[in-house]
C-alpha cells in the first residue's frame, strides 16, 4: 500500500508543484528581504522602531517587543509576519482540499474503480497538508540561515537554530490545522472551493481575532479556538513560551479535523 | 528500443504483488445484484434491482437517460452506498469487501476525468501504479496498436487530446491489466467508426481468450446487438426486461413490405401473426412472427409487384421500451 501511497502523494505534489515553487519562492525572498532589511540597522535605529510601533502591535507583541527590537527579534519576525502565516496556512488548506477536487473533477472514479480503500485518498492529503508546510519551513530556515551568514552585519547575532526551529514548528503547526480544517470539510464537499474557501476566510478571520483579542477583551473568548493563539512569535523569541503545550495543542486539533475527514469520506456518496 | 509499454510493463510488474487474482473467477456468476436500491433523498435512483451476470458474458445493460445505469455501475464499485439490498463482484461484496471485489474490476468511466498536465504513459503509469494489478508489456502494446495509439501520442499531454483520443485512452487503461470483470460505461462515445470496429473486435478478442466478463451500458443499440450476448433494461429506476440477445432476435417479428402493381385498398386478408404496421393503396408494411408460408398463401392472388423481408433489430425491441410511458 505504501506504494499506492507514494504515487499519489507524487501525483498530488505534480499537480500543485508550480504553486508550491511560487510560494517556496516568494517565501524565500521575504526571508532574505528581511535579513537584508534587519542588517541595514543599527542598534539604535532598532530602538526607535520600537517606539515608533504602533501601540495594537505593540500589545499583539506584548511585553517582549525588546526582543523582537533586535537584529535576531527582526529576522525572527519573517517566520510569523501575517503573510508568512496566512500564506503558509492557504497552502496547506489548499492541498487539503483534494478529495474534493477528486470528486468534482471525477478521479475518484477512476482511482476508487481500483483496488484502493477509500481511506488512501484522505491519508494522502492529509500527508501533503502536513508535508507542503514543513517542506516551505526548511526552506525558508535555509534562506534564513544562508542570509543571516552572508550578510549580517558582524556585531549582529541571528535567532539560534533552535529559535529558528521552534518558530518554523508552530508556522507548520498552525498550517496544519486549517489543512486539517480544509480536509474535514473536503470529506464532505463535492467542490474544492466548498473545502478550500471556507478553511481560507477561516484562517484571515481567525487571524484578525487574535490580532484583535490583544487590545478587546471579548475577542478572548473567540481567540483561545483560534490556531494563532498557540503561536506566540515573541514569546519564543525571548525563550518565554511552552512551545511543546502549544504545539501540542495544535497537533491534537489537526488530527481531531483529519479524523473527522476520514469518518465522513469513508461513509459518503462520492 | 524500449518502447513506452514495455517501460509501463516492467514497472507494475516489478511493483504487483505475484498473487493479484487473475483470470477467471471462482463461482458460476461474475456479478450477482439483489434487491439493490439507491434513494436520492426522495429521489428513486434504483429500486429493488436483482441480477446475475454469468462469467463470461458480455452484458449489455440498457435505459433511457436518467434510468439507473450509472447509479448501479457506481453501486458496484463502492462509490454509492446502496438504500437497500447488495451486490457482488466474484462472490465479493461490492460494499463489504468493496476493495476485494475492486481488485477484479478494470473500468471506463462515461466521462473520462483527465490529468490535464500528464502525458498519456504518465497517465496509465500512474493508474499502473495506483492499480496494484501486473500490466503485461505485451498486452499494452497490442491495445496500443489497435487503438492506433502511437509513441508520439502518449507523449502528447492530455490537456491537447481530442475527445477520441481520450476515449481511446480510457479504455486502454480499463482492458490493460486483464481484469475478469470490465465494467464499461458508453465505451464506444466520441469513437470514429474504425475505433468502434476495432473496439468490438478487442472485446471479442479479450473475452475469447480471458473469459473475461463484461458489463456494458450503452445507447448504441447497434453496437449492444453486435457485441453483447445478453441485455438488461432499466427504465426509472426499475428492471424491465432481461434476456439473451439470440432470443430476443427470434422473438423478434420479420418485416415485410409489400409493393403492388394497382391499388389493393382493404383487400389484404387477416392472417395469423400478422400485423399491419402501415397500409397505402399500393403498398403495406406488415411484422410478422413465425414463418412466412400463410402470408405468402395469402397474397397470393394479389397483384404483388415487389416484397422486402428485412430481419426487425434489436433497435425496435428496445425503443418499444424506451417510449413506452407506462411504468413497469
Amino acid at each position: 500500500m505504501i506504494l499506492t501511497l507514494t504515487a499519489l502523494v507524487g501525483r498530488s505534489l505534480a499537480r500543485v508543484r508550480g504553486a508550491l515553487l511560487g510560494v517556496a519562492g516568494l517565501l524565500s525572498a521575504l526571508q532574505v528581504a528581511i535579513v537584508l532589511q534587519a542588517a541595514s540597522y543599527d542598534q539604535p535605529t532598532f530602538e526607535t522602531l520600537g517606539r515608533l510601533t504602533p501601540e495594537f502591535i505593540q500589545r499583539w507583541l506584548g511585553d517582549n517587543i525588546v526582543a523582537f527590537a533586535s537584529f535576531g527579534g527582526l529576522v525572527a519576525f519573517g517566520y510569523f509576519h501575517p503573510v508568512v502565516l496566512l500564506l503558509v496556512a492557504m497552502v496547506a488548506a489548499f492541498v487539503a482540499s483534494e478529495p474534493a477536487a477528486d470528486v468534482e473533477g471525477g478521479q475518484v472514479d477512476l482511482l476508487l474503480s481500483r483496488p484502493v480503500a477509500r481511506h488512501w485518498l484522505v491519508t494522502r492529503s492529509a500527508v501533503l497538508s502536513l508535508v507542503s508546510p514543513l517542506m516551505l519551513a526548511a526552506l525558508m530556515i535555509a534562506s534564513t540561515s544562508v542570509a543571516v551568514a552572508a550578510f549580517s552585519p558582524p556585531s549582529a547575532r541571528g535567532p539560534s537554530a533552535v529559535t529558528l526551529v521552534t518558530l518554523a514548528a508552530h508556522l507548520v503547526g498552525v498550517a496544519w490545522c486549517f489543512g486539517a480544517l480544509s480536509l474535514a470539510l473536503a470529506g464532505v464537499a463535492r467542490r474544492r472551493a466548498a473545502a478550500f474557501v471556507p478553511a481560507a476566510i477561516a484562517a484571515v478571520a481567525l487571524f484578525f481575532v487574535n490580532l484583535l483579542a490583544a487590545s478587546w477583551k471579548p475577542a478572548r473568548v473567540v481567540d483561545v479556538f483560534s490556531p494563532f493563539h498557540y503561536y506566540r512569535g515573541t514569546e519564543i523569541v525571548a525563550g518565554l513560551s511552552n512551545p511543546a503545550g502549544d504545539l501540542f495543542l495544535l497537533g491534537s486539533a489537526a488530527v481531531i479535523l483529519t479524523a473527522l475527514s476520514y469518518w465522513r469520506f469513508r461513509t459518503r456518496d462520492l | 528500443m524500449t518502447t513506452i509499454a514495455t517501460r509501463i510493463g516492467r514497472l507494475t510488474r516489478a511493483e504487483t504483488p505475484a498473487t493479484t487474482p487473475m483470470g477467471r473467477i471462482a463461482g458460476s456468476d461474475a456479478i450477482r445484484i439483489e434487491g439493490l436500491t439507491k434513494y436520492y433523498g426522495r429521489v428513486v435512483g434504483l429500486e429493488h434491482l436483482t441480477l446475475a451476470v454469468p462469467q463470461g458474458v458480455v452484458f449489455g445493460f440498457l435505459g433511457p437517460n436518467g434510468a439507473g445505469k450509472t447509479t448501479t455501475i457506481r453501486l458496484l464499485l463502492d462509490l454509492l452506498k446502496p438504500s437497500a439490498g447488495a451486490a457482488w463482484i466474484g462472490g465479493f461484496d461490492c460494499h463489504q469487501r468493496s476493495v476485494d471485489a475492486r481488485r477484479l474490476v478494470g473500468y471506463l468511466p462515461g466521462e473520462l476525468p483527465i490529468y490535464p498536465d500528464l502525458t498519456g504513459h504518465g497517465f496509465l503509469r500512474f493508474l499502473a501504479a495506483v492499480g496494484r494489478r501486473p500490466v503485461a508489456a505485451a498486452r499494452l502494446e497490442w491495445l496500443l496498436g489497435r487503438f492506433d495509439v502511437s509513441e508520439t501520442d502518449l507523449r502528447r499531454r492530455m490537456r491537447d487530446y481530442s475527445q477520441g483520443m481520450k476515449r481511446k485512452l480510457g479504455i486502454i487503461q480499463a482492458l490493460m491489466t486483464d481484469a475478469p470483470v470490465l465494467i464499461l460505461d458508453e465505451p464506444t462515445a466520441g469513437l470514429d467508426p474504425l475505433m468502434i470496429e476495432a473496439f468490438a473486435e478487442t472485446l471479442h478478442d479479450v473475452v475469447k481468450q480471458s473469459g473475461a466478463t463484461v458489463f456494458l451500458s450503452s445507447h448504441v443499440l447497434a453496437e449492444v446487438e453486435k457485441t453483447c450476448d445478453r441485455i438488461a433494461l432499466v427504465r426509472r429506476g426499475h428492471l424491465v426486461e432481461v434476456k439473451g440477445v439470440e432470443e430476443i432476435r427470434r422473438e423478434l417479428p420479420k418485416r415485410v413490405t409489400v409493393e403492388f402493381s394497382m391499388p389493393v385498398n382493404g383487400h389484404l386478408p387477416a392472417v395469423d401473426g400478422v400485423a399491419v404496421v402501415s397500409q397505402g393503396a399500393r403498398s403495406c408494411v406488415l411484422d410478422v412472427r413465425g414463418p412466412l408460408g400463410p402470408l405468402l398463401a395469402a397474397i397470393r392472388d394479389l397483384p404483388v409487384h415487389d416484397l422486402k423481408i428485412e430481419p426487425t433489430g434489436l433497435e425496435q425491441h428496445v425503443l418499444k421500451f424506451y417510449s413506452d410511458e407506462e411504468a413497469p
